[in-house]
């Protein structure tokens, strides 16, 4: 497995990446977090965490670390009509900013962060939540 | 006596053929020849003669520069190769690669497949212990 250090690069890698987007930030009201946001925060709000992480071992010694993270965007509900405000267009801009996105890690080579999934839709109570997936592929030299 | 894992194998590819690989799958086998005399009333019989190996090995391309998988010079008959279940248990044998399958999915994986036939030395050593 990854060591802890890698998965917290990566997180800062992709949380940094995400308080850079102006266009995020405004539209979310600076409400990005990793893992959980405050109970009193107004929507809409944003969280990442890492879901899963998984090696693949190559006989030279080398090891490929595929890490999945999740993205969650919750805004008030509406009538279903998209603007760049809500959890749909906020989930529109977060695959604009992290798919593709290369970080560094060190120690690692090929640290990319790659959209799986995105834009599936959740009622939950007066929420919408949005829910997308991004896969961070990294390889460690033997 | 523990068994052999995975975790304890390894590879050495045929000379001029680059990847970084994680798995490999060999079958030994035998030409067999039927001899089933005329007195037989219940079984046919059998007999084998000389070895046949073929197998693969897969992982994923090497981006070095003595990577390159050696598609474009494949030897004729061959070159040694050294299939690994764990320290000391091996097979070796003279193999030539018969096909070699790349690819490239843009969601992530790449990956590289070497199929290999025995090539055209007469030996084959399993060494275990």
């Amino acid at each position: 497995m990854p060591a802890a250090a890698d998965i917290q690069t990566v997180v800062e890698g992709i949380a940094n990446a995400l308080e850079a987007d102006a266009t995020l930030v405004a539209n979310t009201g600076g409400r990005i977090y990793h893992m959980s946001g405050q109970p009193s925060d107004p929507l809409p709000v944003l969280t990442f965490d890492v879901v899963s992480s998984d090696v693949t071992r190559y006989f030279n010694g080398n090891r490929q670390f595929d890490i999945d993270v999740e993205f969650n965007t919750w805004s008030a509900r509406s009538g279903g009509t998209a603007d760049a405000a809500d959890s749909a267009g906020i989930d529109d801009r977060i695959y604009e900013v992290i798919d593709g996105l290369a970080l560094t890690v060190p120690g690692l080579q090929r640290a990319m962060v790659l959209m799986t999934s995105r834009g599936v839709r959740i009622l939950e109570e007066q929420a919408i939540r949005v829910v997308s997936r991004a896969r961070v592929v990294m390889f460690a030299a033997g | 006596m523990p068994g052999i894992i995975g975790a304890d194998g390894n590879i050495t590819m045929v000379s001029g053929h680059g990847g970084i690989l994680r798995t490999w799958t060999a079958t030994v086998e035998k030409t067999v020849s039927e001899v089933t005399p005329f007195s037989n009333t219940t079984m046919r019989s059998h007999r084998v003669g000389l070895i046949l190996v073929r197998g693969s090995a897969s992982g994923v391309p090497d981006d070095s520069a003595t990577g390159d998988p050696g598609a474009g010079a494949i030897a004729e008959g061959g070159g040694v190769i050294t299939l690994t279940f764990a320290t000391a248990r091996s097979w070796s044998f003279t193999a030539a690669i018969t096909g070699i399958t790349g690819s490239s999915d843009k969601s992530a994986d790449a990956a590289i497949t070497f199929d290999f036939i025995s090539g055209d030395a007469d030996t084959f050593t399993e060494s275990w212990v």
